[in-house]
């Protein structure tokens, strides 16, 4: 087993794979970019290693100095967690050549599957059904790619070869609006992938997205631990995720199993990674990709399968442990449901809202789970994705489970920039997702945002704030004491603050920092 | 002790009475009842919490330039001072005034796509700015003539930072 192992990733999944080392004994090394140095999973690591600048190119997707830091520290093996270099297989092979573990398949099998255009070929020849399209497509050769189109035909989807995370795709309708989303998605993906390869796909319509997790270990056993329904998207990317899926029986999900572990025994695939699928209302699938990494709903299928810790898996398989072979038939049990919380103004068509975390409450109680970065004072840098954290609830059925994360969202609080928890509360309140009518078209087409509501005793009260925040801050430029009569109502705390009030000056390096 | 702050939240002005006696905190709107209301802040700077009619309710206070802005069950209600007449810098997007365009979010000016000297179309893509991973164009509302661009590609900008002037062509 690994005596010490580096975590190449920030955030909420930082930490989640932290706290699993942590339970296993294993010491952790944390890396961090400039404006990450006060994040959680920086100061919970035995030791963290800054590593540059907040860009990404020159911290997170910077190979060399992460395979320093961790050669520098020591460590036995190296988690990538999701995103950033978690799919390249440059890095994959760098650990290899400096003689650590790469928690995560081959360079190259993540080459040969984390490449859609090349996965697709690799379903095909095993026969795995694939969406109809057109791997290849030159950006540069307009005449080849709108005749490539045509014979997909429209509507289509513009895909980065390189993407992942719904980053790099377009929905082109017509075809004169293709050169523009293959600029952008090509563009995109060369920015965030370096790769600025793409591809055509049909626009299968209405589908779900169904996808199984499975972790294979390096002796030849694939474990399939069943599915999770990820219809809920916007801008084709998740947002709500559960498991199992309402659309699925359970002959369904053995076929999606099969078919997903053929899929990781036919490309000789190691540890845990997802098999993705479009499902028809009449329960076909067709092979979308293979994400070759631990996903961000991975909780969803812990939470189903007995609270499984699919990080643990991933550590002990990388280490040389066995799986069970075939479908895990020990859940699923009950129902899981994930609300990603984003940095995002749902009132605002979800334009990016960042900045400084005033105060959060954190949901609690029995079947919740909130995997997340957020505490009070932390300032989100505007240089990675706008994920705060992940509320996720367990139930007995999918109709609990609604009630349940309904119940958590109202406990979640977060003061600071807007983010989408409003929305979540609306989706939860939704016919149609409580009905599981979803698809991967669903809430752009069927769903819209109501225009934020205030209700008048929010307004009073607001008002009435506004009016005491405006009389203590009179008496603290004239320099009178309280004359509050009721004082002995006011914390001393309070008195303090009158007093010594604290200056948020916004720093460029991410923490705020001032006493007046 | 009575005070009175004229108040606006979306437009709407309100005139806000505080009477502060032994009796307690009451707070009067306009010209309905006075209520009572029972508030206290915390260690924590802004923090502040109101009991009213047996309820509870949080909020986080924030001042800004002409007024608060007030954090309370996932929604934010900005509050301005009246007498400030000007629209507060609402969350409500940035309207850029004729002429003229800004940075419509905080991220990272990846391209410019126009030059001072071009001819552009409402809805042409003058700019593309990277926020959260995503790439987002910045358009022209109408035609016009470009006439003197403020931050070049790569820079880091800050939402309403200025882009460009541009003309506005007659038509």
């Amino acid at each position: 087993m690994f005596k010490r192992i580096l975590i190449a990733n920030r955030g909420e999944i930082a930490l989640r794979v932290q706290r699993t080392c942590r339970e296993l004994g294993i010491e952790t090394v944390a890396v961090y970019s400039e404006p990450d140095r006060n994040l959680l999973h920086v100061r919970q690591a035995d030791k963290a290693v800054h590593i540059g600048e907040g860009p990404a190119t020159e911290s997170y997707l910077n190979i060399e100095k992460i395979i320093k830091a961790a050669q520098d520290s020591g460590v036995d093996a190296i988690h990538p967690g999701y995103g950033f270099l978690s799919e390249n297989a440059d890095f994959a092979n760098a650990c290899a050549d400096a003689d650590i573990t790469f928690i995560g398949p081959s360079g190259d099998a993540m080459k040969s599957l984390g490449d859609k255009v090349s996965a697709r070929k690799i379903m095909e020849d095993a026969n795995v059904p694939i969406v109809p399209g057109a791997n290849d497509v030159d950006p540069a050769d307009l005449t080849a790619a709108a005749s490539a189109a045509d014979r997909v035909g429209f509507p289509l989807l513009v895909k980065a070869s390189a993407g992942g995370g719904g980053r790099g795709i377009r929905l082109v309708e017509k075809p004169e609006d293709l050169e523009n989303a293959m600029r952008l998605a090509s563009s995109e993906a060369s920015s965030s992938f370096g790769n600025a390869t793409i591809f055509f796909e049909r626009f299968v319509s209405p589908a779900r997205h169904i996808e199984v997790q499975i972790v294979a270990d390096s002796h030849g056993n694939v474990s399939a631990f069943g599915e999770r329904e990820c219809s809920v998207q916007r801008r084709n990317q998740k947002v709500l995720e559960e498991a199992p899926s309402i659309a699925v029986t359970p002959a369904i999900r053995e076929k999606l199993c099969d078919a997903a572990i053929a899929a990781a025994k036919g490309s000789g695939y190691q540890n845990a990674g997802t098999v993705e699928f479009l499902m028809d209302n009449d329960g076909e699938f067709y092979f979308l990709e293979v994400n070759a990494r631990l996903q961000v709903e991975h909780p969803v299928t812990e939470l189903v399968y007995g609270g499984v810790d699919l990080v643990a898996l991933q550590i002990a398989v990388a280490a040389g442990g066995t799986v069970e072979d075939g479908l895990i038939d020990s859940g699923p049990i009950g129902w899981a449901i994930e609300c990603r919380i984003n940095g995002e103004d749902p009132y605002e068509n979800f334009r990016p809202s960042l900045g400084l975390i005033d105060y959060v409450e954190y949901p609690n109680g029995p079947g919740v789970r909130f995997d997340s970065m957020l505490f009070s004072g932390l300032d989100v840098p505007v240089f990675y994705d706008s994920l705060l954290g992940k509320l996720i609830v367990w139930a007995e059925t999918r109709d609990l489970a609604i009630q349940r994360m309904q119940r958590a969202l109202q406990d979640l609080v977060i003061s600071g920039p807007q983010t989408n928890i409003p929305f979540h509360r609306e989706l939860m309140n939704n016919q149609d997702f409580q009905n599981g009518d979803i698809y991967t078209n669903w809430l752009e087409n069927n769903f819209s945002m109501p225009e934020a509501t205030k209700t008048e005793n929010e307004i009073h009260l607001a008002l009435a704030a506004a009016a005491i925040a405006s009389l203590l801050k009179s008496q603290n430029m004239t320099g009178q004491t309280t004359s509050v009569s009721r004082a002995s109502k006011w914390t001393a705390a309070a008195r303090k603050n009158n007093t010594q009030e604290i200056v948020i000056s916004s720093g460029e390096s991410g923490w705020r920092r001032g006493i007046r | 002790m009575a005070s009175r702050y004229p108040l606006t939240i979306d437009n709407v002005n309100y005139i806000v009475q505080l009477e502060i006696s032994d009796d307690g905190v009451f707070v009067t709107i306009d010209d309905g009842e006075p209520f009572e209301i029972d508030v206290t802040t915390s260690g924590l700077p802004g923090l502040m919490s109101i009991f009213h009619s047996e309820s509870n309710w949080l909020g986080y206070v924030v001042p800004e330039p002409d007024g608060w802005r007030i954090s309370h069950n996932n929604k934010h209600f900005l509050v301005s001072s009246s007498q400030s007449a000007r629209k507060s810098r609402s969350n409500a997007g940035s309207e850029d005034p004729p002429g003229k365009i800004s940075v419509p979010l905080a991220g990272v000016l990846i391209e410019i796509r126009v030059s001072a000297g071009d001819v552009v179309k409402s809805g042409d893509t003058v700019a593309v700015i990277e926020a959260m991973k995503m790439q987002n164009e910045i358009t022209t509302p109408t035609d016009g003539i470009i006439t003197e661009i403020y931050l070049a590609a790569g820079a880091r900008a800050e939402k309403g930072d200025l882009i460009l002037d541009y003309e506005i062509s007659e038509d």
